[in-house]
């Protein structure tokens, strides 16, 4: 039997990706945008926040178990953000992370 | 350090093990002190550096993925098989076999609408660029050939395509959808509206909503592992309950004239979420109403959404033995008397973290269901907008089909045909059934 050549079959992939556009886009980010770093966690508030995506409210209590067992000088303060895990956010924990905390931990997903 | 400096807008991504959810302190607390596994190192070492060193700038934003664009229109020349392999191979497939979109079949597809082949339909997500796919009538042709689509089904897929939802979503979940068709486009095409609306044997349920996931599978690498990370997968997704409604035996309005359009109009509509189940039996002891309530009261009402599928034959008890006038007096109804208990509502997991937060910032009615007694029951499908009523079937048994699926968006399938259309009837949502002893039916 004869074995016939198909030359004419279409790739089905497009050919406009789009990088980097959609929900997850970002503007460039400048090294020097990031707050200065701490130099020791001793004595410091560290704000745990669960996102309220399924399970992260205990993973966050497993990291505070960690830091009383471990670093027990450091101010551990748990907390669920308030808007959905993806969006609509009220600024009240925010601002009061920035006027009482010195570090955040934000999650987790999954 | 914000304390410091309140442009601290960027932060540092890092992971943890995963999943997370369901798992034992225990085993979370072994997460803390196990490995990233973008870093390979452990977690707690990669947080407290964070703090206290200097970050990596490619660590403040995801990561995209590179892709390659192949410019080349055409695959090299290679046999059937092989090319077949290569489909598979690529992902280009739902596993099945594919029809090959040569350039003679794929034309025969774009003479079946007015669209230019060049004509841009849409975009949809791709998660490992972090960006958008952009395609083409020319890209859906090829799809559709690819699908096993006949030429006149094309209209109703360049619809689908133009909503720019994914069949198959990036989620860790089970997700899966519905692909409703209405209007006169349903007969014009032979799709199946009554019995075994849902079942395999008509070739334009079938491959409609087979176009859909390939969509999903060639244009945004929807495969498991790539960009579909779905623990358990759906088989929903080979044709996507791809069916269309029975507006001929139905005693109730059609989905798409509640939705807007007329009812000479023809129309794809899109209903997606978690669960999908079938009632065994019917509701000869309890009523109907009785019987849907039950079943609403055990799946998680994450939006307060649901879609009932019912045999005509349940609509017309609906209308004649309980009043129900319209679609809508029986959505009130469920609306008011499809409950739960408080405490059953919020120990779901997704309504603890997609609904709560609405109860924390007051938002009613939710926080009037926190506010609830654990045994006191709330009606979480409390806004009958949210319920979506459609007619499919046969009338063999009166059954139904009940899900929390919410309705996503509709599109008209007008727009994209080749003339204008033609009214065909259908005496009773059979036409799409082939006939056994007809074999021009499986031409």
């Amino acid at each position: 039997m004869a074995i016939t050549l198909l030359d004419n079959v279409l790739s089905p992939v497009p050919h406009s990706l789009t990088a980097n556009k959609g929900i997850f886009s970002a503007a460039a980010l400048a090294k020097e945008s990031l707050a200065k770093r701490l130099d020791t966690l001793d004595g410091k508030t560290i704000y745990l926040v669960d996102i309220g995506y399924g399970g992260s409210y205990k993973f966050m209590q497993a990291l505070e178990r960690w830091f009383q067992r471990n670093m027990p000088s450091v101010n551990v303060v748990r907390r669920r953000k308030p808007g959905s895990a993806f969006m609509d956010d009220s600024q009240e924990l925010w601002e009061e992370i920035k006027a009482k905390g010195h570090a955040a931990v934000i999650g987790v997903a999954g | 350090m914000v304390q410091e400096d309140r442009k601290a807008g960027y932060v540092p991504f890092l992971y943890t093990p995963h999943p997370v959810i369901g798992m034992s302190d225990e085993a979370l607390d072994g997460y803390v002190v196990g490995k990233n596994p973008d870093t390979g190192r452990p977690v707690i070492e990669d947080i407290i550096d964070n703090f206290t060193k200097p970050v990596d700038p490619a660590k403040l934003k995801f990561k995209a993925a590179v892709v390659e664009e192949d410019k080349t229109e055409y695959l090299k020349p290679d046999t059937e098989d092989n090319l077949q392999q290569l489909f598979y191979e690529q992902g280009w497939t739902d596993g099945l076999p594919i029809i090959l979109p040569t350039q003679e079949r794929v034309d025969r597809m774009l003479a079946a609408t007015c669209a230019a082949p060049e004509e841009i339909v849409g975009e949809m997500m791709r998660f490992d660029i972090r960006g958008t796919v952009q395609y083409t009538v020319k890209n859906v042709a090829t799809i559709a050939v690819m699908a096993g689509a006949k030429p006149e089904y094309f209209p109703v897929i360049l619809a689908v395509a133009a909503t720019g939802l994914e069949a198959i979503q990036s989620s860790t979940s089970n997700w899966s959808a519905m692909l409703l068709v209405n209007g006169p486009i349903r007969n014009e095409i032979g799709m199946n509206s009554g019995i075994g609306a849902f079942s395999p044997g008509n070739m334009a349920n079938a491959s409609i909503g087979r176009a859909w996931t390939l969509m999903s599978t060639c244009w945004v690498d929807m495969r498991p592992g790539k960009n579909m990370w779905s623990s358990l997968g759906s088989s929903l997704n080979y044709n996507n309950n791809c069916c269309a409604e029975n507006e001929e035996a139905s005693v109730w309005e059609p989905f798409h004239v509640q939705k807007g359009f007329r009812k000479d109009e023809s129309v794809v509509s899109i209903f997606r979420g978690w669960v999908f189940v079938n009632s065994a039996g019917s509701a000869s002891v309890r009523s109907i109403g009785e019987e849907m309530c039950l079943q609403l009261s055990t799946i998680p009402p994450t939006n307060g959404t649901a879609t009932i599928v019912m045999d005509p034959g349940i609509a017309r008890m609906l209308k004649e033995n309980y009043g129900f006038t319209k679609k809508e007096d029986f959505a009130r109804w469920l609306s008011e008397n499809a409950k739960m208990p408080a405490e059953r509502f919020w120990g779901y997991d997704h309504v603890d973290w997609m609904v709560k937060p609405l109860a924390l910032q007051g938002i009613e009615p939710y926080a009037s269901f926190l506010r609830a007694k654990p045994d006191e029951q709330i009606t979480p499908y409390f806004d009958p907008q949210r319920i979506n009523i459609v007619v499919v079937g046969g009338d063999t048994n009166p059954l139904w089909k009940i899900s929390e699926y919410g309705y996503a968006r509709s599109e008209s399938v007008d727009k994209w045909r080749a003339k204008p259309a033609e009214t065909d009837e259908c005496a009773d949502g059979t036409c799409g059934i082939p006939d056994p002893y007809d074999p021009a039916d499986y031409e």
